[in-house]
């Protein structure tokens, strides 16, 4: 029931929850990282919506503002937002994720012009510095929102959400964990369960999850495997490659483990200086964190062992340049450590793309002796 | 796979003649052009042309030293580091014992002097996987690179990345050599525009400069650096007198002067060889001046390109757009906007390169808070104040920046009365958009656009 609930809401962009909430008189902001500090917003009644491509493959109109060479999920995004999908949205943070997304920001600034665009600049660098500038950075957001939506935002109701932050984080792992030996879930549902995770207050995640978790099923499969690469939340994607017999039990993106896997809990420091570590140093598992290379290739590894995994899968989507390229270098260096890779270069959400791929995966599993 | 030798070592064996050429009269650079073959050839006979009046022989000779230099470095217990072209030369020509080696302009290097351009190296990056969207200008010279796992090519002692905040593509396939050769790569960050942005960028600067002078083992030296600046004062000063050339219609600074300053920018910068070459460009841009010369009978069209030129074909591109009335002002590189200083310490030294490597072309305006606006207004800055009448831009597949903005670009252009022309090309690589289709993309639009509305405003 949950879990055909997370489902629902995955295939939703203004879900009833959302719509509950603005007519609460909350807000609703856009934005396309992990790097955005949840407990920052929500301590101030702000929901942080992170933006998808929810399946839709139509980017004619986006097409005109950015160009074919852009990422088709920017293209995706940027066309529900000039449609009108994203209509719901009271504002956007431009977190600083890649020069697509940043493009894509530009062009929903020029042609829409909502009355709220903020620049949360994020370092692509981790040190005493840069973890000094993102506190700043944090802190201007909260002043943001302040300004903007009326409201006050409390170091105490930042600590009291970053609590409940690290219990859903918490409760992610166990969930992961429930994936790994003996799977119980589809990859497909996994990818449901954190893209409804982006879209909800987390008051109403957590008790989802928890009872999803209890929905557990009975699985078949042929090969296990671990999902890395660009961001994804395409789920019927996922649901295509898993019909072929590779179950995905694992996924170190920023649509899976990546969010959560390594962040750290709130340990009683200073509220910024806190946030600042505990997103930047998380973002490390993204190609856009220059100088993490072997971080990224260590924790893919690592997760593949406890996933127990047959093979990974590194997947990004065409034209997405730091993916594409870190992608060529981890597969030589998984390849070398004997754990079978295929790199799948694909279009967000393109139907002419699924024979294609569906060839690759089979070809994939039969390479793993599955 | 192929026993080609790498770019830089070929380079380095053709241009090593060049340096030797003192005079030569056209119908030698003809006779040159039978021997050596199209590529080659397109590139002496642009480069060579009679209304460059020896800069472009100048040029080449400054690039020549270039990578002379960083190739007898390992003789002499140097170290060479490669740069990117968005990092300023200066900082490491302030060190005794280490040498610049800059990425994009050996691609360049790669595709006008080489036979078969930059091609086999490209192709040998695309053999390990690297996708085909990636940048032609950094793939050529660092698919080189790659190659010297295989001793057929010169190898960088270590990477800097000045990218990151401005341009993905090229931070990342220099942090993909650095971990395919196993070589230490130094990075710096810009984060947007602000005086926040500045602090932390001067910061992650001068800490980089730190690691550098721990990997070189050499303190830079007060002296050596504020001799350095000193001359990078000179160039600036040269570069505004040429610019000031160009606000002259028509135009008697030839198209291709603009490519030799930054091609002098992203080597030279704070050497006496750059103050020299810019020297040579001034001079023969004012005795044309005074001459009363102009490379084409009519100067139709005065445009400004507004991110990079192409450079699979010098000749039939850029001496093509002269002889076709079209003058080529500046362009993206070329928007530096240098400035000079006061120097009088290493301190003052140093701060005058961190300013500098802020506002160099890309990192200043892909870093900026909002890229599509900074863009438009340093480049609309520099149309208007060149009174430029059309703009055009490279779309070159890779820049994935400037695509993303390119219609902000153009909307608050064409308020403002530009035209632009969006070209489909690689600048580095003539497998994708052959010249013939290039030309006639900027014929058409140059007559029946920007020389209509000329017509329109005279009437």
């Amino acid at each position: 029931m949950s879990l055909s609930k997370i489902h629902e809401i995955a295939a939703t962009l203004e879900n009833e929850y959302v719509r509950k909430w603005k007519s609460e008189g909350n807000a609703v902001v856009g934005h396309a990282c992990i790097a955005m500090p949840k407990e920052m917003a929500e301590a101030g009644k702000i929901l942080p919506f992170r933006l998808r491509g929810a399946g839709n493959a139509d980017t004619s109109t986006a097409d005109s503002y950015l160009s074919r060479y852009n990422c088709s999920l920017c293209r995706s995004c940027l066309e529900l937002v000039l449609n009108g999908s994203y209509d719901f949205l009271d504002g956007f943070v431009r977190v600083r994720g890649c020069d697509h997304w940043m493009g894509t920001f530009d062009e929903i600034a020029h042609a829409r012009k909502p009355e709220f665009v903020h620049y949360l600049k994020v370092p692509h660098l981790v040190n005493e510095d840069t973890l000094e500038f993102f506190a700043g950075e944090i802190k201007r957001l909260k002043e943001a929102f302040e300004g903007r939506f009326g409201v006050e935002i409390s170091e105490d109701e930042i600590v009291r959400y970053a609590r409940i932050q690290d219990k859903i984080n918490e409760k992610m792992r166990e969930f992961y964990k429930l994936r790994f030996r003996k799977p119980n879930f589809y990859g497909s549902d996994a990818i449901a369960v954190m893209v409804a995770r982006e879209s909800l207050p987390s008051d109403i995640f957590f008790p989802l999850l928890d009872s999803a978790m209890a929905e557990k099923r009975k699985i078949d499969y042929r090969a296990k495997v671990l999902l890395a690469g660009s961001p994804l939340d395409e789920i019927e994607l996922v649901r295509k490659i898993e019909e072929m017999g590779a179950l995905i039990v694992a996924e170190t993106t920023c649509f899976g483990g990546g969010a959560f896997w390594n962040m750290v809990e709130y340990d009683g420091s200073d509220v910024y200086e806190f946030l600042a570590r505990k997103y930047l140093e998380n973002l490390k598992i993204c190609a856009r964190m220059f100088g993490e290379y072997a971080y990224r290739k260590n924790f893919i590894k690592s997760m593949a062992e406890e996933a127990e995994v047959d093979g990974v899968i590194l997947q990004h989507n065409k034209f997405c340049d730091l993916f594409g390229i870190e992608n060529a270098k981890l597969r030589m260096d998984l390849e070398k450590e004997g754990i079978p890779t295929l790199v799948l270069e694909k279009e967000y959400a393109s139907t002419a793309d699924i024979g294609r791929i569906k060839t690759r995966v089979q070809a994939f599993i039969e390479r793993m002796g599955r | 796979m192929s026993a080609l030798p790498g770019l830089v070592k070929r380079s380095y064996e053709m241009l090593k003649a060049i340096e030797g050429i003192e005079n030569y009269t056209w119908e030698e650079v003809e006779g040159l052009y039978s021997i050596v073959g199209k590529d080659l050839g397109q590139s002496a006979k642009a480069l060579l042309d009679e209304r460059h009046d020896g800069a472009g022989l100048h040029f080449m000779k400054v690039i020549a030293k270039h990578i002379r230099e960083a190739v007898e470095a390992k003789d002499e217990g140097k170290k060479v580091i490669l740069i990117p072209f968005n990092f300023p030369p200066e900082l490491i020509h302030a060190f005794e014992n280490a040498v610049p080696l800059t990425t994009e302009v050996m691609s360049t290097i790669g595709v006008v002097s080489l036979e078969g351009q930059g091609e086999p190296y490209w192709d040998y990056a695309m053999s390990l996987g690297i996708p085909d969207y990636v940048c032609s200008a950094n793939t050529i010279e660092l698919g080189s690179a790659l190659m010297s796992v295989e001793a057929l090519e010169f190898t960088p002692d270590a990477i800097i990345s000045g990218a990151p905040g401005s341009c993905d593509v090229n931070s990342k396939i220099h942090e993909f050599v650095a971990e395919y050769l196993g070589i230490p790569e130094l990075t710096i960050d810009k984060t947007g525009g602000g005086k926040t942005d500045y602090q932390l960028y001067r910061k992650l600067f001068l800490r980089m400069v730190n690691e550098l002078e721990k990997f070189v083992g050499e303190e830079i030296d007060e002296d050596r650096i504020i001799s350095v600046t000193e001359r990078a004062n000179e160039c600036t000063e040269l570069y505004w007198e040429l610019h000031e050339l160009k606000k002259h219609s028509p135009c008697p600074v030839p198209n291709m002067f603009t490519l030799f300053t930054y091609g002098t920018r992203f080597t030279m910068w704070g050497r006496d060889e750059a103050v020299s070459m810019l020297e040579k460009l001034v001079d023969v841009a004012e005795k044309r001046l005074r001459r009363g010369e102009y490379p084409a009978e009519r100067e139709i069209a005065r445009s400004v390109w507004v991110y990079t030129g192409y450079y699979i074909d010098l000749y039939d591109l850029w001496i093509w757009m002269e002889n076709n009335g079209i003058s080529y002002l500046t362009d993206g590189l070329n928007s530096f906007f240098p400035n000079q200083f006061e120097i009088e310490t290493k301190e003052d030294a140093l701060e005058s390169i961190v300013s500098s490597a802020w506002n160099y072309p890309m990192t200043r305006q892909m870093g900026a808070d909002n890229m599509g606006i900074q863009w438009f207004e340093d480049l609309t800055y520099l149309a208007k104040d060149l009174n430029a009448n059309c703009a055009i831009y490279c779309g070159h597949h890779s820049c994935k920046q400037t695509q993303s903005v390119f219609r902000i670009f153009r909307d608050e252009a064409n308020k403002i009365g530009i035209p632009v022309l969006r070209l489909d090309g690689d600048a580095w690589n003539r497998r994708i958009t052959p010249v013939s289709v290039l030309q006639e993309m900027i014929l058409d639009f140059v007559q029946n656009v920007v020389a209509k509305k000329r017509r329109r405003r005279r009437r």
